[in-house]
C-alpha cells in the first residue's frame, strides 16, 4: 500500500471510531504536553541599537533580536544597515558577524557569517539580516564589522567601521574603535 | 570686425568664469602624500559613556598608502580598547598583513590577506577624500587662516587653509533619531519635518589633507575633529 492510500485510510478510520476517535484526543494531549514540556521563553528582546559615529554620522548601525530561556539565549536575527557617505565609500557591505560565548569569562568564538553583498545605498538602507538562528549560552555575544570601498585617481581603498558588539547577558550593546579590517575575505 | 571681437570677448569671458570655478572647487589632488605624523583629537557624542559627549586622540605614522600606523593614545569611554593599541599595515604587491600591537600582553598578533585594494587607517586618509568632499552640489570653498590648535613641523613654509562647507537635508527618520537619543544629544529639538546636517572641513589646500573637521545637527555640534600636530617627515 502506498503512503497516500494509508493515510486516507487512516483518517477515514479516525473519522469513523468513536474509539479511535479517543485515541486522536489522547495523542493531541500527549503534542500538547510535548510542547509544554520544552523550555518556556522568559522574554523575547532586542540590543539597543549599535550606530557608532563616523564623518557622516551615518555609516552603520546593527542589531540582535533574541529570546531567552531555559539559561539560553536564542539568536533569532542579527540585524545590520549601512550607508556610503558624504567624501567617503562608493560602496558598502557587512564584512561579517561572528558570534561568541563567554562560558568561564574570557570570549570563545562560535561562528562567522559574511562577507554580504556590496550595496550602495547613499543613505541608510533598510535592515537585512544575516546569518542563521542559533542557541547560545545565556552569556553570549554577537559583533559585527562593515567594510567600505572607493577608488579615485589616487588608489583603490577600502576600510572598516568599528566593531559593534552586542550582549544578550544583559542587553547591552558597546563598540570597538580604532580598529582596521580584520579576518580580510578579499577587496 | 566688432563682431569678432564680440565674440572673442564672450568666448574669454566664459573661459574665465569656467576657470575661476574650477579653481574655486576643484584642486590638483596629489597622487601621493609625503611621510607624515600626524596627533588628533576627535570629540563627540558616543565617545563618553553611554553614547553621550567625549574624547578621543590618536596618533598616525603615515609613511605611505601601503605603510601605516595607527596608535590609540585616548580612547573614547564608549569602548574597551586600550591606550598603547597600535595597529600597523604593510602592503606588499597583493600581501597585506596587519599587525596588532596589545600594551595588556606586550604581544603582536599578525593578520594575512590578500588583495589589490589598499587599506586605509581612515576614511579621510587619502588624497582624494577632499576632492571628493568638495566635488558635491552642495558643497561651497573659501578660503580661511590656519587653525589655532595646529602645530606644525617640517613645513617650509605656511600651508594655504581651505574651508570647504555643505550640508544635507533629510525628512525625519524614527531609526535616525533613536541613534541620536542614545548618543544623548540633549540640546537636539524633536524632529519635525526635516534634519539639517552640516559639515565644515578645513584642510591644507596643497596636501588637500583635513585638518579640522565640525558636524553640526540642526546646527548642534555634534562631532569635532582636531589635528593637534602635524610634522612632515
Amino acid at each position: 500500500m502506498k503512503s497516500v492510500d494509508f493515510l486516507k485510510t487512516f483518517v477515514t478510520m479516525l473519522g469513523q471510531s468513536a474509539k479511535l476517535r479517543g485515541i486522536q484526543t489522547i495523542a493531541a494531549s500527549v503534542v500538547s504536553l510535548v510542547f509544554l514540556s520544552q523550555p518556556i521563553s522568559i522574554f523575547a528582546a532586542t540590543t539597543p541599537e549599535a550606530c557608532p559615529p563616523s564623518f557622516s554620522s551615518k555609516y552603520g548601525c546593527t542589531k540582535v533580536t533574541y529570546s531567552s530561556s531555559s539559561g539560553n539565549a536564542n539568536i533569532t536575527d542579527r540585524w545590520f544597515k549601512g550607508s556610503t557617505g558624504s567624501g567617503g565609500a562608493v560602496k558598502w557591505r557587512i564584512n561579517w558577524a561572528k558570534d561568541w560565548e563567554f562560558p568561564s569569562g574570557s570570549a570563545v568564538f562560535k561562528e562567522i557569517w559574511g562577507p554580504g553583498s556590496w550595496r550602495t545605498d547613499s543613505i541608510y538602507s533598510p535592515y537585512f539580516t544575516i546569518g542563521s538562528a542559533r542557541t547560545r549560552i545565556a552569556n553570549s555575544a554577537v559583533t559585527f564589522q562593515f567594510r567600505y570601498h572607493t577608488n579615485d585617481a589616487s588608489g583603490n581603498f577600502y576600510w572598516c567601521s568599528w566593531i559593534h558588539q552586542h550582549y544578550m547577558i544583559n542587553n547591552t550593546s558597546n563598540v570597538i574603535d580604532g580598529m582596521p579590517c580584520s579576518d580580510f575575505t578579499g577587496s | 570686425m566688432k563682431k569678432i571681437i564680440a565674440i572673442f570677448i564672450c568666448m574669454m569671458t566664459v573661459l574665465g568664469v569656467t576657470a575661476t570655478a574650477t579653481s574655486t572647487n576643484r584642486i590638483n589632488t596629489p597622487i601621493v602624500w609625503p611621510s607624515f605624523e600626524m596627533t588628533y583629537r576627535i570629540e563627540g557624542y558616543y565617545r563618553g559613556l553611554n553614547g553621550s559627549f567625549g574624547t578621543q586622540r590618536y596618533k598616525l605614522v603615515y609613511k605611505n598608502a601601503e605603510h601605516w600606523t595607527s596608535e590609540v593614545l585616548e580612547p573614547a569611554q564608549s569602548t574597551i580598547i586600550l591606550p598603547g593599541t597600535r595597529f600597523t599595515y604593510i602592503k606588499n604587491g597583493r600581501t597585506e598583513q596587519t599587525i596588532k600591537f596589545d600594551p595588556l600582553t606586550q604581544k603582536e598578533t599578525i593578520a594575512i590577506s590578500y588583495g589589490d585594494a589598499v587599506q586605509l587607517s581612515n576614511e579621510w586618509a587619502r588624497p582624494g577624500y577632499i576632492d571628493n568632499l568638495i566635488g558635491r552640489t552642495s558643497a561651497r570653498v573659501l578660503s580661511t587662516s590656519k587653525p589655532s590648535e595646529i602645530s606644525l613641523i617640517g613645513f617650509s613654509s605656511i600651508p594655504i587653509y581651505r574651508k570647504a562647507v555643505f550640508s544635507e537635508q533629510s525628512p525625519c527618520d524614527e531609526d535616525r533619531e533613536n541613534a541620536y537619543i542614545q548618543r544623548k544629544i540633549v540640546s537636539l529639538k524633536p524632529c519635525l519635518d526635516n534634519r539639517v546636517e552640516r559639515h565644515e572641513v578645513i584642510f591644507d589646500g596643497v596636501l588637500n589633507l583635513m585638518v579640522e573637521y565640525s558636524s553640526y545637527v540642526d546646527d548642534v555640534l555634534v562631532e569635532h575633529f582636531i589635528v593637534e600636530k602635524l610634522a612632515l617627515q
